[in-house]
């Protein structure tokens, strides 16, 4: 297995950014020179990247550096905590109504359409209006719009598994229809959903900063990067180094989860490789 | 054909309402009173006033004729009228919406050909240092979130070097434009340009085109005429998708080059709960993405006679 990945160099690059980004998160109040939000001193403000602060300061003198460190945190929670509920909503959903079929498959099937027909970024802003700025009604959007793409895959290869000899000779010798959804089906969806799980995580994070950015998302004092972003936009002229950092750490993290999901994909099925 | 495309348009139609029941109801109940939030706080204390108010929007109805008069409203093209300035929501929208279509049209222009070429070049010449390069750029290109590559730009171009302007319209000059279609433009040439590859590069092998070239036709009539016209229908279908999503993306590239579109106006309605302009405004969105996706699916039975739209 290990030759495998030496071999699909994506896979490894992916994996090796996100283990350093999980890192980072993990052991931010370890690894952060200070603190991300009471370490503020006006003295320091606007300070350029130099020894004492590595990225150098924003306006209330705090370290950019250190609250990139703990922005991580909220980044990673934020995907992979509404890709948990994505998931979870999209393969249930998924596998009722591909394996339910008639009118329970067509109301699913024509919710999800609908879903799909509105920009993931729009519907999150339609949310967002709903409940208002903040972190936690970022969770709630989030949570609740992503699961499409995994819903409609689940169902896909439900339906194809569903007609196959082994399914049918389960069933034969009186499996029960959990038993088959869980022994015979859900082991053969793991894979694509793993794929589309990881590029939820990447677009959540976008999603969310850009959200934080318009102002709308995580609100100020937090450390997410979206916010750092919208605060670096007025001192472009001043201190550029505001807007330059935060925005590296979220390419490399949208990158490395990218280069993972393409890897993965590619791991799953040698054939598609191109 | 023709029930294909008329069973869409119902299924867009559903779509579109379904969207707007929810966003009508869940905006209207959800928390504090509407008239509150419209009319001014500070005046809001006086009871009087807020009963001006509420029955000057409508308030003081029970919600389902609230409902029924929105989209009775909505069917003879009245989006309702705006809590803060008083105007017709389709006058604030029309504007903003043409002043958004300059940037979006200029983009997927730009799009369309640069990504198309990018591609077919590092396909022709896969394996080489090019192609290498045009893939990291292009795969650095999806990754990055349009307003720090925004930010970027505006940074390298307005600040740095001072030949183009940082944000704002500046009177409808071109000069304005470049920056913010930029922004739209580069994570588009960067997906068109992967797909591109890929489709060329599963044309290239077929043996049509070994038969082309064995007969002598020139490398361009081969690569034209028999290469990248059978990849169109896959470029087709990304660039279908992009082109939806793109009226998503002015949202944030608005913001950061104070671009007064539509996106810019969703954003302040937001902040002021202005419920008719948000309502509006999403329904713009809605709407420019589900008839392109309808206009691309329309388009693929033209180009590929093998699809069936029964």
């Amino acid at each position: 297995m290990i030759k495998k990945i030496k071999k699909n160099p994506q896979l490894t690059i992916g994996l090796f950014i996100t283990v350093i980004v999980i890192f980072t998160a993990i052991f931010a109040p370890i690894i952060a020179p200070y603190d991300p939000i009471d370490d503020a001193n006006l003295l320091n403000s606007l300070e350029s990247p130099g020894r004492e602060f590595r990225l150098g300061t924003d306006r209330q003198g705090r370290d950019i550096l250190s609250r990139i460190i703990f922005g991580a945190r909220i980044s990673l929670s934020i995907g992979i905590i509404t890709q948990i509920i994505n998931t979870f909503l999209g393969v249930s959903l998924g596998l009722i109504a591909g394996y339910a079929g008639g009118k329970i498959d067509d109301l699913i099937m024509n919710i999800t359409n609908i879903m799909l027909s509105i920009p993931p970024l729009i519907l999150a802003l339609a949310i967002m209006a709903v409940l208002g700025p903040g972190l936690i009604n970022i969770f709630i959007a989030l949570g609740f719009t992503l699961w499409t793409y995994t819903c409609r895959v689940t169902r896909a290869q439900t339906l194809s598994i569903k007609e196959k000899e082994y399914v049918s000779a389960a069933r034969a010798i009186g499996a029960s229809n959990f038993r088959i959804i869980f022994k015979h089906i859900l082991p053969n969806i793991i894979g694509p959903v793993l794929v589309i799980a990881t590029f939820g995580v990447a677009s959540a994070i976008l999603i969310e900063s850009s959200l934080s950015f318009l102002g709308i998302g995580a609100q100020p004092p937090t450390p997410s990067w979206g916010t750092m972003l919208s605060n670096g936009r007025d001192y472009i002229w001043t201190a550029p180094w505001i807007m330059i950092y935060p925005g590296i750490a979220i390419v490399m993290t949208i990158l490395g989860l990218n280069l993972m999901g393409d890897g993965i994909r590619d791991y799953l099925d040698p054939h598609k490789k191109g | 054909m023709l029930i294909y495309v008329i069973r869409r348009l119902a299924q867009s139609a559903a779509a579109i309402l379904i969207l707007l029941t929810i966003l009508f109801f869940v905006l209207n109940v959800l928390p504090g009173d509407a008239a509150l939030l419209a009319g001014d706080l500070r005046m809001a204390k006086n009871e009087e006033v807020i009963e001006n108010i509420r029955s000057k929007w409508g308030l003081d109805k029970p919600l389902h004729i609230r409902y029924l008069t929105y989209m009775g409203n909505l069917l003879k093209g009245d989006l309702g009228t705006s809590y803060r300035t008083s105007n017709k929501v389709i006058d604030l929208i029309i504007p903003k919406l043409l002043s958004t279509l300059k940037i979006v049209i200029t983009a997927f222009i730009a799009a369309v050909i640069a990504g198309i070429l990018l591609g077919f070049v590092a396909a022709l010449y896969r394996g080489t240092l090019i192609d290498i390069i045009l893939m990291i750029i292009a795969i650095l290109g999806i990754s990055m979130p349009r307003f720090w590559l925004g930010l970027m730009l505006m940074y390298y171009f307005a600040v740095i070097h001072n030949f183009l302007p940082a944000s704002g319209t500046g009177g409808g000059s071109f000069l304005f434009i470049i920056l913010p279609a930029l922004t739209l433009s580069i994570p588009m040439i960067a997906l068109i340009a992967r797909t591109t590859r890929s489709s060329v590069l599963d044309e290239i092998n077929h043996d049509h085109v070994r038969t082309a070239r064995a007969k002598g036709l020139s490398n361009s009539t081969v690569n034209i005429k028999h290469i990248f016209r059978n990849s169109l229908l896959s470029i087709i279908t990304i660039v279908g998708l992009q082109l939806g999503t793109i009226f998503a993306n002015t949202v944030v590239v608005e913001k950061v080059f104070a671009w007064p579109g539509i996106g810019d106006l969703v954003v302040n309605s937001i902040f002021k709960r202005d419920i008719p302009a948000i309502q509006g405004c999403i329904l713009v969105f809605a709407l420019c993405f589900i008839l392109i996706n309808l206009f691309v699916d329309i388009l693929y039975a033209f180009l590929d006679p093998r699809i069936s739209y029964s």
